[in-house]
């Protein structure tokens, strides 16, 4: 069962503050317990000296007849105190009453069975041994040492949950607040997450310190990628630049009946490139490569992107900017998001008209392009996994490369924005969220833009 | 026109020389940019075609020569960049315009041909300054009483157009012609559009209506660097 830390530290601290609490009750028991039969004997003793006195006061011979009459005249003044006394002489009961096991002279003694314990203490008198006896009213007791262990647990239950959560809570903060810079940072490279300063509680730094490592390797890792990714694209171009010019020169050049093969075969390298480029876009590091930005209205592109489209396409279509969407971007990159958003609702928005919408926020300070169709929807498609390159939903499968989404969102974020996909009752409704163009004091150099 | 093309890569280099020839042009080739810079002091080419890696000295290098000579050609630059980084990279080297790899053979053909239109015009200023508009073409950046202002590349496009010939009228047509082949990706908005834009940016006395005539740039109140 998944369990929080707190939790771990709640359950805890309650059960040893009940375990604290039961032993220190028991303990006090036992005290209380040697106390009040210290307070029983001596009260027994002095009933038994008493006694003593009684039956020498007289120095008569003390005959077993006048032991019997002394003994019940004192058994009945004696009886309101639940003590009683008796007479022994040889281990026989001579007078009084019967009082269980008779301990030595000058001891006490406990005997009978439970719910019928009688405390004796015994003192010589001469030949005689003179016991005083008192029922133990054990009853009562137990009523009350249950009570004492009860209130021990509930108080001492109580107290570790009162303090449980505090001590959780100072227990667990180094966790954290490791926890909540690992949120926060958002940042491109793996390298670049602040961990913090080192902590103090050495759990807690042994993961910081673990992590950081992690980190490190995965950025090194993410590199590797990056680089091969863009150098493959890279070391693609000349040679498909070559292709797509000789075929070219080579349809213009050929008779007409093996044009169209050419044809065909120029399609083919040219979707090739395409792919080659779309590639190279995914291989750009997030990191904003603000400086070879320019500034750019949405609205622009929309209706760039739009006015090139087929008739029948362009019929489908609504576009409805009531802003001019200005941001700071690359043109190539933000005509491919524009492309790839509209040509997605195109193929999988079903047959009705599909809004195209560019406004802008104030709060935050946003442009926003939107897409909304009337289709299908994305069914149980994860809305996040969609973004990913090659991720081919229910609705994605049909055609293309698989990156069209990709490239919405990973250009996205090249420009410091988002895409995502908001809920709406029918269809699909795609949203980018991009910085909006902010008056810039310095315009940095365009060397920091090198970016290949 | 007479067209220089400079690349290391022997078999892309005779396909373009064979495309331009078709077109019509007179063309020379290189392999090194040792080897184009003789050419150009021997006999000085209206254009140079230039891929930027080229092995010793690289094209960038080439591209900063040429724009100290005299008269230096009408340059465009081959690129097996990322489109992002190209445009910015490009034209910092100097380079009038770029294609990015691979290209379409009739995009090169008609990116020279629009360069050979404007290797006739003089060279345009770089920056910019009237009716307390600050215009860096180089930068792209543009400044209204000391403050940037958000000027799209498709209004850079028309202010491009409009300060090559300064204080003159641009018509229409030739507005509309230049935003076809410009660097980059135009704007779709429509030219009024766009001139509207530019006008509530950097306020409407810099560009002039010349009524059934076109367009025109306000002089500037001081001249503005070359």
């Amino acid at each position: 069962m998944a369990s929080t830390i707190s939790t771990r530290v709640l359950i805890v601290a309650v059960s040893s503050a009940a375990l604290g609490a039961l032993a220190a009750a028991l303990v006090t028991i036992a005290a209380v317990d040697q106390l009040l039969s210290v307070q029983a004997d001596q009260r027994l003793q002095g009933a038994v000296v008493e006694l003593g006195g009684e039956l020498d006061e007289g120095h008569r011979p003390l005959t077993d007849k006048r032991l019997i009459l002394e003994l019940d005249d004192e058994n009945g003044e004696i009886a309101p105190s639940g003590i009683r006394l008796g007479v022994f002489r040889d281990g026989a009961r001579v007078a009084g009453e019967a009082v269980g096991a008779m301990p030595e002279s000058g001891r006490c003694l406990t005997s009978g069975s439970l719910g019928d314990r009688v405390r004796a203490c015994a003192r010589g008198h001469g030949e005689l041994m003179l016991v005083a006896a008192a029922r133990a009213d054990e009853l009562k007791l137990r009523g009350i040492y249950l009570v004492a262990v009860l209130g021990a647990l509930l108080l001492g239950a109580g107290c570790g949950a009162a303090l449980s959560s505090r001590l959780g809570r100072w227990a667990v903060a180094p966790l954290r607040q490791l926890a909540d810079t690992l949120c926060q940072s958002r940042p491109e490279r793996a390298m670049a997450i602040d961990l913090g300063p080192p902590s103090n509680c050495q759990d807690v730094e042994s993961i910081r310190k673990a992590l950081s490592g992690l980190m490190k390797h995965v950025d090194v890792l993410l590199n590797h990628a990056h680089r091969f990714a863009a150098d493959a694209a890279h070391e693609l171009r000349t040679p498909l630049a070559t292709l797509r010019a000789e075929l070219e020169l080579l349809a213009e050049e050929l008779q007409s009946d093996h044009r169209q093969s050419l044809d065909r075969a120029t399609q083919k390298v040219t979707r090739l490139a395409e792919l080659v480029e779309r590639l190279l876009v995914l291989a750009l590091p997030t990191q904003k490569v603000a400086g070879g930005f320019e500034t750019i209205a949405l609205e622009d592109v929309v209706t760039s992107v739009v006015g090139e489209l087929p008739e029948s396409e362009r019929g489908r279509l609504r576009i409805d900017c009531d802003d001019e969407g200005l941001v700071r971007g690359d043109s190539y990159l933000l005509e491919t998001l524009v492309v790839n958003a509209i040509d997605n609702a195109l193929k999988h928005g079903g047959s009705a008209a599909i809004t195209v919408r560019v406004t802008g926020s104030k709060d935050p300070f946003e442009s926003v392009f939107e897409v909304i169709d009337q289709g299908p929807g994305l069914g149980n498609v994860d809305k996040t996994r969609v973004f990913e390159p090659f991720y081919r939903g229910k609705r994605l499968g049909a055609g293309g490369h698989g990156l069209g989404l990709a490239l919405v969102g990973h250009i996205a974020e090249v420009h410091g924005g988002h895409a995502e996909f908001r809920t709406a009752e029918t269809g699909v409704h795609l949203t980018v969220s991009l910085p909006a163009w902010t008056p810039r004091a310095d315009l940095p150099e365009s060397e920091d833009i090198r970016t290949d | 026109m007479r067209v220089l093309v400079v690349d290391d890569d022997t078999e892309l280099l005779e396909l373009v020389e064979r495309a331009l020839v078709r077109d019509g042009q007179e063309v020379d080739t290189s392999t090194s940019a040792e080897e184009a810079l003789q050419r150009i002091r021997r006999n000085p080419p209206d254009i140079l075609v230039l891929d930027l890696g080229l092995p010793g000295l690289s094209g960038e290098e080439l591209c900063g020569r040429m724009r100290a000579l005299s008269s230096s050609p009408a340059i465009l630059i081959l690129t097996a960049q990322s489109a992002v980084a190209s445009r910015v990279r490009c034209l910092d080297a100097g380079a009038d315009d770029y294609i990015t790899k691979p290209f379409a053979v009739a995009e090169l053909r008609a990116r020279i041909r629009a360069l050979a239109r404007r290797a006739i015009q003089p060279p345009r200023p770089r920056t910019w300054r009237a009716a307390g508009v600050e215009l860096d073409f180089a930068k792209r950046r543009a400044l209204r009483d000391g403050e940037e202002a958000p000027v799209t590349s498709g209004e850079w496009v028309i202010l491009e157009a409009l300060v090559a010939c300064p204080g003159a009228v641009v018509s229409r047509t030739e507005l509309l012609q230049h935003g076809k082949t410009a660097p980059g990706r135009a704007a779709g908005a429509s030219l009024e559009v766009l001139i509207g834009r530019i006008r509530r940016k950097l306020g409407g006395e810099l560009v002039r209506t010349v009524r059934g005539q076109g367009y025109a740039l306000v002089v500037p109140t001081s001249e503005g660097e070359p």
